[in-house]
């Protein structure tokens, strides 16, 4: 009875320490809208492991509208090796976020087996980057305009930092100055005579970038302008290159190392007639 | 290719090193070409290399290398071991069920040593020394490609065929160093595999490490005097970094040791030699280590938000296993043959004895 007790004990001590040993999460949630594409909440989940954090992966979360119930549910996500899930807001809530001015999301991260639940809020105010270019003169402008909605109609943001930039592969790559600050009527612009290969067509993706900004989260304005040097496509691998499929081997090198491999196997071949010369030999009877 | 080079030049004294270096070029090629096809993480897929071969890709220029090379250095061990069957076929005769007697006479039952036979033989020989010595240099030549035809710091070389042939060269004539102890003792071969074979032996070995030093030179000198910017992590971690302890041992034990001790008549004695061997081979081993690992850890393109591991290197237990799997094989395939087979060619030897005895036939 006695021994039973204790393994009971024993038991409920490890349950509770197992429970107790559950690390605690840092979720965070930010908005993020790139031209008319549909708005994109991003959860990111993490843990304090020794002095720095660790992402967790493949935690449920929960995006909800306004406050945390099933009718205000935005999507549900995994968070990938990162520890990021991105929920896209789907177009049955556009009706309902266009009749306010800023809108209230909430985050909720399912309690796992090596971690606890956790929450995270958002508020995000109303708001649009729109991108314009300008010519004249041979002297090429990129103006951002930033606005938000207010009392019924898109008012300028003055005194805030936007990022004027050109796509690259890998990055974005700043026009000028890292950050230019938007006047009395939201714009901010600066003259672009960067000389950068374009597409065939010369065309560059241009834009305009309002990063992780407190009330109107990130907005990404782009387009395609062509004010790059055209760059003809790269059509060499349908030609005989040393980069092509084997179909197209260069002739040189289709002729002069089967040439050689020919000479060397040829040889090899003749070795191979000699030991049978010396066979022949040595099984006749003399 | 040493075997091959001896012959040519017609070296009086390579007869009892002829087919060590024989046996260990052909046991050395099987392990070669498996190591490459289980490196490449799909032996199943090995056909694919046949059947879709891109002429482009050097990875097939070693699949042709490697082929040849294995079959040339198979006819080289035969033929010149043709005339010693008849011998071995002669002391199995008493039991002509044994599987050895099988063997030789499967392999030899046909030569009487007549004057047809003989001139094949020789003529075949003769060939197989002239072409063996471009198909090695290719095979070696063929291997460095491998890395030079690449971008990356460290492999981004012009020297680097002439710098992978001298190191074949050294490390080939290291290993018929050991092998020559290690069968001089075993089989108490002392009136075969003299001291003026390890004093001759010792020589060539200082003349190859002095050569790939030289190499060795072109390969580190001339890029750390410039010291290019995308060259400068790589130089770094081998000269000072982390693999300084390493990369100075190699060069200093490896190549410099020897080429100090050998070029005393003392240190070419068989004992010294036996050790200078193992230096030059393990060094050798670990010179190819600091050849590829290196390189792979000083990325091309910048590096960023990757796993910690991404940064360093331990070779793994499943990379241990294929390490010293295919060195145990290479040495299984040499111990198989010399238990065999006569390590000291019998006829060459017999035929070299009968020239000094009678030198006006």
């Amino acid at each position: 009875m006695k021994q039973g007790a204790l393994i009971f004990t024993f038991l409920i001590c490890v349950v509770s320490a197992i429970a107790q040993d559950k690390a605690s999460v840092r979720l965070g949630l930010t908005f993020r809208k790139v031209n008319d594409e549909p708005a994109v909440l991003r959860c990111e989940a993490k843990t304090k492991a020794g002095k720095r954090f660790e992402p967790v992966e493949n935690a449920i979360v929960n995006i909800y509208f306004s406050e945390e119930n099933n009718s205000n549910l935005i999507g549900t996500t995994k968070t990938n090796g990162k520890g990021i899930a991105d929920v896209n807001v789907p177009a049955s809530f556009l009706t309902r976020m266009d009749s306010t001015a800023s809108w209230h999301f909430v985050a909720t991260l399912t309690e796992g087996e090596t971690y606890k639940g956790a929450s995270a809020e958002a508020d995000v105010t109303r708001a649009r980057l729109q991108v314009d270019f300008q010519e004249a003169d041979s002297t090429r402008t990129i103006v951002a305009i930033l606005s938000e909605w207010k009392d019924g109609k898109w008012t300028p943001v003055p005194q805030t930092e936007v990022k004027l930039i050109v796509k690259t592969l890998f990055s974005d790559l700043p026009v000028g100055e890292d950050t230019y600050t938007t006047d009395d009527e939201g714009k901010a612009s600066t003259t672009f005579d960067m000389k950068l290969p374009g597409d065939a067509e010369g065309n560059l993706t241009l834009g305009a970038k309002l990063e992780d900004h407190e009330a109107y989260g990130t907005l990404f304005a782009t387009s395609k302008m062509k004010w790059g040097v055209p760059t003809p496509p790269d059509n060499s691998f349908s030609q005989r290159t040393l980069w092509a499929s084997r179909d197209k081997t260069p002739w040189w090198l289709l002729i002069g190392p089967n040439l050689i491999i020919l000479a060397v196997w040829g040889s090899i071949f003749y070795l191979v007639y000699l030991f049978v010369k010396i066979r022949r030999s040595g099984m006749q009877k003399t | 290719m040493i075997t091959a080079i001896f012959r040519l030049t017609n070296v009086q004294w390579r007869t009892p090193l002829t087919r060590i270096s024989e046996i260990i070029a052909v046991a050395a090629i099987i392990f070669a070409a498996i190591g490459i096809i289980i490196d490449m993480g799909r032996p199943d897929r090995l056909w694919h290399l046949f059947v879709y071969s891109r002429l482009q890709s050097p990875i097939i220029w070693d699949v042709i290398v490697i082929t040849t090379y294995l079959v040339l250095s198979v006819l080289f061990l035969y033929f010149p071991l043709l005339p010693d069957l008849p011998m071995l076929i002669k002391s199995k005769e008493a039991n002509p069920k044994d599987f050895t007697g099988k063997l030789y006479r499967f392999l030899g039952s046909f030569w009487r040593g007549k004057d047809d036979q003989r001139k094949y033989s020789e003529t075949a020989i003769r060939i197989i020394s002239v072409m063996i010595i471009p198909v090695a240099l290719s095979i070696h030549t063929v291997t460095s490609w491998l890395f030079a035809t690449t971008y990356r710091p460290g492999w981004d070389s012009t020297n680097f065929g002439a710098y992978f042939v001298s190191g074949a060269f050294l490390v080939g004539a290291g290993g018929v160093v050991i092998a020559m102890y290690v069968f001089r003792r075993a089989y108490h071969l002392e009136e075969y595999i003299t001291d003026k074979h390890f004093d001759n032996m010792g020589k060539v070995l200082v003349m190859l490490a002095l050569l790939y030093l030289y190499f060795n030179l072109n390969e580190y000198l001339v890029p750390a005097f410039k010291m290019k910017k995308a060259e400068e992590h790589h130089l770094k971690s081998l000269f000072t970094g982390e693999y300084a302890m390493l990369f100075w041992s190699v060069i200093v034990l490896g190549m410099i040791v020897p080429v100090i001790v050998l070029m005393f008549k003392k240190g070419r004695r068989p004992l010294p030699m036996f050790i200078m061997g193992i230096l030059v081979v393990v060094g050798a081993w670990y010179k190819r280590f600091l050849i590829v690992t290196p390189t792979l850890l000083s990325p091309f393109l910048p590096m960023y938000d990757v796993p910690e591991s991404y940064t360093n290197y331990h070779p793994t237990l499943a990379e241990w296993a294929i390490t010293f799997s295919t060195l145990s094989g290479a040495l299984l395939v040499i111990t198989f043959f010399v238990r065999y087979f006569p390590i000291i060619p019998i006829h060459e030897t017999i035929e070299e004895k009968e020239a000094i005895l009678n030198p006006k036939s």
